[in-house]
């Protein structure tokens, strides 16, 4: 088993003692630093935008940020067990039009959003089964179910947008619940259930430990592969949530939308702190990326900053997060 | 030998004396004349000087290049100046515009232009009312399988180029600029005559046109534009989106008595210089209605053509704007415009909005059927009208002078006429 770095993002504080003791490993937790970050970077908006600070601006973020915020979420979890799953742009792609296709049928939200679930849950075992049976690096995999899946949605529609007209449906993307909008509240949910499994489960600890070493947790009798299957399939549900909310807020599906959703989502994981080998992240961690792309978007539309320059800028970001990673997996 | 030419002289001079007395239409004159195997260039002087025959194309102007052997039965409508003797009847062309590639000639195909419909139901199109003088190999390298209306296009310019009488080479560029220029190699193996060009960047079409014009090829782009003089065909963003703001401007006249806080203009920078005459043609059309408009409620931002990055952009632009109440919204393109009213609903200020879009997108199609929903109007393109620039194409390889310029009729459409626009898709493929 590797050394436990000093204070790596999901694993357990060290014990000390003090008020200031508890300040300074706050101070040299990466969470914590990144929560500073984010801080500032909002208070620099907050003073060179108007309008910022304000709460319609903050739900602007949140409905910006949903949808591949939900992806990254379940993403998350396949990156903790040491799976990076890069097929589920393409899964939101399928689901999405799986789910407009049954609002075309006249089958109603409900059956629209089963189907899309089911299936995104199928084909995440499906990158799961495939890892674990031919015992495949799930990188390789996914690249090649990313292709198929993607693939298959441009097959099946013939490249052609399937409309989803239906109120309830289209609540799903565009309404409110309690006045915040329901894509925020769905990845909110999302987020806290991801983060209790990972945290108080025996199946959320099993990927901390198979991403951080698979065969130390084979020997303690972990089935890792199986435990990196259900990773996935975690990330095939929140994919084909994900794709639910874009094509209820769209109101069309289209193959290969999904896909487009891809940089950012992985970005978000990554500036969250979560080892791309796997074996450390934590889900607040991810929150917390997304919500740095999201707010870095909205505060430099807010200026009037040209788009060109913000891809450049959250390039940077996303290259020094790795650069961080690096640093603190050498260190460790 | 000798006697069959003097014969068909005869032959000839009396179809002359026919067409000067207005004995036989000018269609039945280019049929016989064609029959007698009278050249291109005479047929084109002959008409020159005779006139024509009541139909609507007029004689007159410049006539450099000479005509073509056109078997037109459609009828022909307002066809005048340059192009009545280079088009299908039908096509009318202006000599004073100015067109995106600087080219001072610019043909427009006219909304009346079509001619019945064909066997299957299909509206036909003037372009097939000729046939080429002899089998070219037409290439048409299209956007990509991928989009169900590329495919549509590819279909129906397969099928109007057969119906010329040439032989057609479909390609897919799948939205890729590499693919696009390895299937120049594969046409120019293939020998094409002529290459209609569809693909989505503007530089990748001059390092096409470059290697095309290497082989002795040539070509014309569709939608986006080629390099300075190339051929070039598409429903003109300039005229197309100014007709779009004058709708809009017109709108907040009659409802809102001409106030009108914010303009949202969903650009899309990066698809260059001639997509982003839509945005002049926003400007220029609402301006036209409200001159006294100041600059400083239009704000253009980069939507990337898209849905959500529209949505998300148009959002914060409200949020920077929180006391505009009257606002219009001019899309790139419809689902750049309905990012626009995603992000209106969600702000809950749709009610005193009015967007624009154009292409005819499904989202468009979606939202334009709503009575209550701000997205107001778009212009639609007629995807039949596409295989315009093949039959262009084989006119200058008959020898018949082309305008480098040409424009497409576009539709503006509302909710009230949105269910009276035929299917873009789907009807061939």
């Amino acid at each position: 088993m590797t050394a436990e770095p000093s204070t790596p993002i999901g694993r357990p504080e060290p014990a000390g003692g003090g008020g200031l003791a508890l300040i300074g490993r706050l101070a040299a937790a990466p969470l914590a630093r990144l929560a500073a970050a984010y801080l500032l970077l909002a208070a620099v908006f907050a003073i060179a935008a108007d309008h910022f600070l304000t709460t319609d601006n903050f739900l602007n973020i949140g409905r910006a940020t949903a949808v591949f915020g939900i992806a990254a979420l379940g993403l998350t979890v396949a990156l903790i067990a040491g799976a990076l799953d890069v097929s589920f742009g393409a899964v939101m792609s399928v689901c999405g039009i799986l789910a407009a296709e049954r609002i075309a049928a006249g089958d109603g939200a409900a059956a629209a959003v089963a189907v899309a679930l089911a299936v995104g849950v199928g084909l995440g075992l499906v990158n799961g089964l495939l890892t674990a049976v031919l015992r495949l690096d799930a990188l390789i995999v996914t690249l090649g179910t990313f292709s198929i899946f993607g693939g298959w949605a441009f097959l099946h529609t013939n490249g052609a947008p399937t409309p989803a007209s239906d109120d309830a449906f289209a609540r799903i993307g565009r309404g409110e619940t309690l006045g915040i909008p329901t894509p925020v509240v769905i990845m909110i949910a999302i987020a806290l259930v991801l983060a209790v499994v990972l945290r108080w489960t025996g199946f959320g600890q099993r990927c901390y430990l198979v991403g951080d070493n698979p065969r130390a947790a084979t020997l303690v009798g972990i089935r890792a592969a199986w435990v990196r299957a259900a990773a996935l399939a975690i990330s095939g549900l929140t994919a084909a949530i994900a794709g639910v909310v874009m094509v209820a807020n769209a109101g069309v599906a289209n193959a290969g939308e999904g896909e487009r959703q891809l940089l950012n989502a992985i970005a978000a994981v990554v500036i969250g702190g979560t080892a791309l080998a796997g074996g450390s992240g934590l889900i607040v961690g991810t929150l917390l990326g997304i919500a740095v792309l999201g707010t870095i978007d909205n505060g430099l539309n807010l200026l009037g900053v040209s788009s060109t320059w913000q891809d450049v800028l959250k390039g940077v970001i996303v290259v020094f997060a790795l650069v961080l990673d690096r640093i603190r997996r050498r260190d460790a | 030998m000798g006697q069959d030419v003097r014969r068909r002289r005869a032959a000839a001079e009396r179809l002359v004396q026919d067409l000067e007395t207005g004995a036989v239409s000018r269609r039945q004159f280019i049929a016989r004349a064609t029959a007698l195997g009278l050249s291109v260039p005479t047929i084109a002087g002959l008409l020159a000087a005779c006139g024509d025959d009541g139909g609507g194309s007029t004689a007159g102007g410049s006539t450099a290049g000479g005509g073509t052997a056109i078997s037109s039965s459609g009828g022909a409508r307002g066809a005048e100046a340059v192009a009545a003797k280079v088009y299908p009847d039908g096509i009318t062309s202006d000599p004073e515009y100015k067109g995106p590639n600087g080219g001072s000639r610019v043909a427009f195909l006219p909304p009346d232009a079509y001619d019945g419909t064909d066997e299957h139901g299909i509206r036909r199109w003037v372009c097939y009312d000729f046939t080429a003088d002899k089998p070219y190999r037409i290439a048409f390298a299209h956007f990509s399988a991928k989009w169900d209306l590329s495919v549509e296009m590819a279909a129906r310019a397969e099928r109007a180029i057969k119906a010329m009488g040439c032989e057609p080479l479909i390609f897919d560029n799948n939205f890729d600029a590499d693919q696009a220029i390895k299937n120049v190699d594969l046409i120019v193996q293939q020998q094409a005559d002529f290459v209609v060009e569809a693909q989505i960047f503007p530089d990748a079409n001059k390092a096409i046109y470059k290697r095309l014009e290497a082989a002795g090829i040539p070509s014309g782009y569709f939608a986006v534009e080629g390099p300075d003089g190339a051929l070039f065909e598409d429903a003109g963003n300039l005229r197309m989106c100014t007709a779009l703001g004058e709708w809009l401007g017109e709108y907040a006249r009659d409802n809102w008595d001409g106030q009108v806080d914010l303009v949202m203009l969903a650009a899309q920078p990066r698809a260059g210089a001639y997509v982003a005459e839509r945005e002049v043609g926003y400007r220029a059309g609402i301006k036209k209605v409200l001159p006294d408009l100041p600059d400083s409620v239009f704000v253009e931002f980069d939507s990337q053509g898209l849905l959500d990055e529209s949505q998300k952009k148009a959002a914060d632009v409200l949020t920077a704007h929180p006391d505009a109440k009257t606002i219009l919204g001019c899309g790139s393109n419809d689902d750049a415009a309905v990012g626009i009213v995603r992000a209106l609903e969600a702000a809950k200020r749709a009610d005193t909005a009015a967007v624009a879009g154009q292409a005819g997108q499904a989202s468009a199609v979606e939202e334009l059927k709503k009575p209550d929903s701000p997205f107001k109007v778009s212009a639609f393109t007629d995807i039949e009208t596409v295989p315009w620039l093949a039959a262009i194409g084989i006119l200058e390889l008959m020898g018949g002078e082309v305008a480098p310029v040409n424009f497409l009729p576009f539709y503006l459409i509302t909710s009230d006429n949105v269910g009276d626009f035929p299917p873009q898709a789907g009807t061939l493929a």
